[in-house]
C-alpha cells in the first residue's frame, strides 16, 4: 500500500501546470483532491513518474454566479458544492448529487473537477453534468477551450482532456425554476452508485415542458435516456405519465454485470430509480 | 469466468487456419503485447495496459497444449504476473474454426477461460467482460480486412501470397526447433488503438512482430491480452 515513486509538482499558475503535463506526456498524472487517484497509487494500478498538483492553485477554487450560468472552479470541493446557497438555488440537481458523494471525509477532499475528469463510470458527478447540459473548461498549453458534458465522456475512466490538459471550470446552467432529483441505489452507507438516476423536470402549468434524466453506471460514460426525455415532453405532470415513459429507462443503456449487480438488475433499477427521480423531480 | 468471442470472416477455413498460425502477419492485429522469445510450443511475453489512471504491465509466458489440424481447434494457456506484483492472472484460450454455414467463409469461436488470483480475485467481470468482447472485435476486424486480401484458394492465385499455403494449410505440425528472440529490429508499430470510434487511446501497447521462424504465437497473444484484461477488473477494487 505503498505507492511507487514519483516526482512531485505543485505549480502555482495553471500555466505552469500544462507546461509540465506537456513535458511530462504520458508519465504524468494531476493531482485534485485525490480522493480516487490515491487509492490506485497505494495500490499501484497508477505509477507516474510525476505528480503535478494543481490544489495551490486558488484560482481554480469557488463558486461564481453569472447572468445564466454557475461558473464552479474546478478545485471547489463537493463538501463547498453541495453546501452552496447558489447552487442550491440555482442547481439543485448538482448539490444533492455532490452531497451524496462518498462520505463526510471525501466531500471535503474530493472536487468537482477532479470527479469530472477521473470519469468513474459509477461517479456520480458525470451524469449530473450530463443532465445538466454543463460546460467544461479545459486549459493547455496551447490555451483555453470549451466542452459540453455529452463530449466530454468518452470511455472507461476516459475523456476527451487531451495529456496537456486540465479541466478548470464547470459551467452550470441556471436551472432555478426546474425540479431537480438524483437518487442513487447503493448497498452499504458508503459506496459508488450502482445504479444512479439524475433528473431535471420543468413544469409549465399542468404537464412537463421539459425533462432531462442521465443515468450512471450503465455503460462505460454517463447516458442520457433519451426515450424517456421524449416520451414526456409535453405530457401531463402525473404518475401515470411518468410511470411510462420511466419503462424506457433502460433502453440504450449497456450495463456490466458483477458481484454487486446483474446487467438485468442494473436496466431494472434504471427504471424503477427513474421514475422516483422523476416524480420527485415533478414535484408530485 | 468465461468469455466467449465468435465473429466470421470472409475466408476458407483452411486459408483461416493458416493465416492464424502466421504470427508475422497477426501480430499486428493485437490491440498491445510485445512477444520477447518464442521456442517451440513455449514463449514469453508481456502486456502493457493504460486505461485512464491505471498503467500496468504484465509479464509472463503461454504454451500450447493443443493443436489440432484436423479439426482447426487450438488450446493455449497462458500466466502473466503483474510487474509490480499487483496481481496474477492464468487465461486459458480455445480457439476454433468452423465453415460457415453458407460454405463462404469461416466462423472463429474464441473462448477464453480466465482465472484470476490475488486481490481480483473477488471481483466480478464487469468491465473485464466488455473491453475483452471490444478488443476482440477489433482483432476480428482486422483479421478479416487480411482474409479479404487474400487470393481465392482454387484459381491459380493472381500473385502467389508469400509463405501461406492457401489450399492445404499446411503449417506443418512441427514446429520451428530454433528458438527465436523476437527483434526489436523487426517491430510493427501498432497506432495507439481506439476501442470504439470515439474513445481516447485505451492505448493497448504497441505489437511486436517477430522474425520469420516464428509462427502460432497469435493464440498465445491472444491470452495475453485477455490476461491483462484482468487491470480493469481491478479497477472495480475502487468501486
Amino acid at each position: 500500500m505503498i505507492p511507487a515513486a514519483f516526482d512531485y509538482l505543485r505549480p502555482s499558475t495553471v500555466e505552469d501546470a500544462a507546461a509540465a503535463l506537456a513535458e511530462a506526456g504520458d508519465e504524468a498524472k494531476v493531482l485534485a483532491g485525490g480522493q480516487s487517484l490515491l487509492p490506485l497509487l497505494r495500490l499501484r494500478l497508477a505509477s507516474p513518474s510525476l505528480l503535478v498538483d494543481i490544489g495551490g492553485l486558488a484560482q481554480l477554487r469557488g463558486i461564481r454566479v453569472e447572468d445564466d450560468v454557475l461558473a464552479i472552479g474546478a478545485m471547489t470541493t463537493h463538501a463547498e458544492v453541495s453546501s452552496s446557497a447558489e447552487v442550491q438555488a440555482d442547481a439543485p440537481l448538482l448539490a444533492a448529487a455532490a452531497g451524496a458523494v462518498g462520505d463526510r471525509q471525501v466531500r471535503h477532499r474530493g472536487t468537482l473537477g477532479g470527479s469530472l475528469a477521473h470519469a468513474d463510470p459509477a461517479g456520480d458527478l458525470p451524469a449530473v453534468a450530463l443532465a445538466l447540459d454543463a460546460q467544461l473548461v479545459l486549459a493547455g498549453s496551447g490555451g483555453r477551450r470549451t466542452v459540453g458534458a455529452a463530449d466530454f465522456f468518452t470511455d472507461y475512466f476516459t475523456t476527451a482532456l487531451a495529456g496537456d490538459e486540465l479541466l478548470v471550470e464547470v459551467r452550470v446552467p441556471r436551472l432555478s425554476s426546474w425540479g431537480a432529483c438524483y437518487e442513487k441505489f447503493h448497498r452499504t452507507a458508503q459506496a459508488w452508485a450502482t445504479v444512479g438516476v439524475a433528473a431535471v423536470v420543468r413544469r409549465e402549468n399542468g404537464s412537463i415542458a421539459e425533462a432531462r434524466v442521465a443515468l450512471t453506471n450503465v455503460g462505460p460514460t454517463p447516458v442520457r435516456a433519451v426515450a424517456v426525455e421524449q416520451a414526456l415532453a409535453g405530457a401531463d405532470a402525473t404518475a401515470e405519465a411518468i410511470a411510462a415513459a420511466s419503462g424506457h429507462a433502460a433502453e440504450g443503456t449497456n450495463p456490466t454485470s458483477d458481484l454487486a449487480a446483474s446487467a438485468e438488475f442494473r436496466k431494472h433499477l434504471a427504471r424503477v430509480l427513474t421514475r422516483r427521480a422523476l416524480h420527485a423531480a415533478a414535484g408530485l | 469466468m468465461q468469455l466467449e468471442h465468435t465473429f466470421t470472416v470472409a475466408a476458407p477455413v483452411e486459408q483461416a487456419w493458416a493465416l492464424l498460425l502466421d504470427i508475422e502477419r497477426i501480430a499486428p492485429c493485437m490491440p498491445g503485447a510485445t512477444l520477447t522469445s518464442f521456442s517451440g510450443d513455449n514463449f514469453e511475453g508481456n502486456v502493457r495496459v493504460k486505461l485512464g489512471p491505471v498503467n500496468m504491465t504484465y509479464a509472463g509466458k503461454g504454451r500450447f497444449l493443443e493443436k489440432d489440424e484436423a479439426a482447426h481447434r487450438m488450446v493455449m494457456e497462458a500466466s502473466g504476473r503483474d510487474a509490480r506484483g499487483g496481481g496474477t492472472a492464468k487465461a486459458t484460450v480455445t480457439g476454433t474454426l468452423k465453415a460457415a454455414d453458407d460454405g463462404a467463409g469461416t466462423v472463429v469461436t474464441v473462448v477464453t477461460d480466465l482465472a484470476v488470483t490475488g486481490r481480483p480475485a473477488q471481483f466480478g467481470r464487469g468491465m473485464i467482460a466488455d473491453v475483452g468482447g471490444r478488443l476482440i472485435g477489433q482483432f476480428a476486424d482486422c483479421l478479416a480486412s487480411k482474409l479479404s486480401e487474400l487470393p481465392a484458394p482454387e484459381p491459380t492465385p493472381a500473385e502467389p501470397a508469400p509463405a501461406q499455403e492457401p489450399e492445404t494449410g499446411e503449417p506443418a505440425s512441427v514446429v520451428e526447433p530454433a528458438a527465436v528472440v523476437a527483434e526489436p529490429a523487426a517491430a510493427v508499430s501498432l497506432a495507439p488503438v481506439k476501442v470504439t470510434p470515439a474513445a481516447e487511446p485505451i492505448d493497448l501497447l504497441h505489437v511486436t512482430g517477430v522474425s520469420g521462424a516464428v509462427k502460432r504465437a497469435v493464440p498465445y497473444v491472444v491470452g495475453f491480452v485477455l490476461g491483462g484484461l484482468v487491470t480493469w477488473l481491478l479497477l472495480t477494487l475502487l468501486t
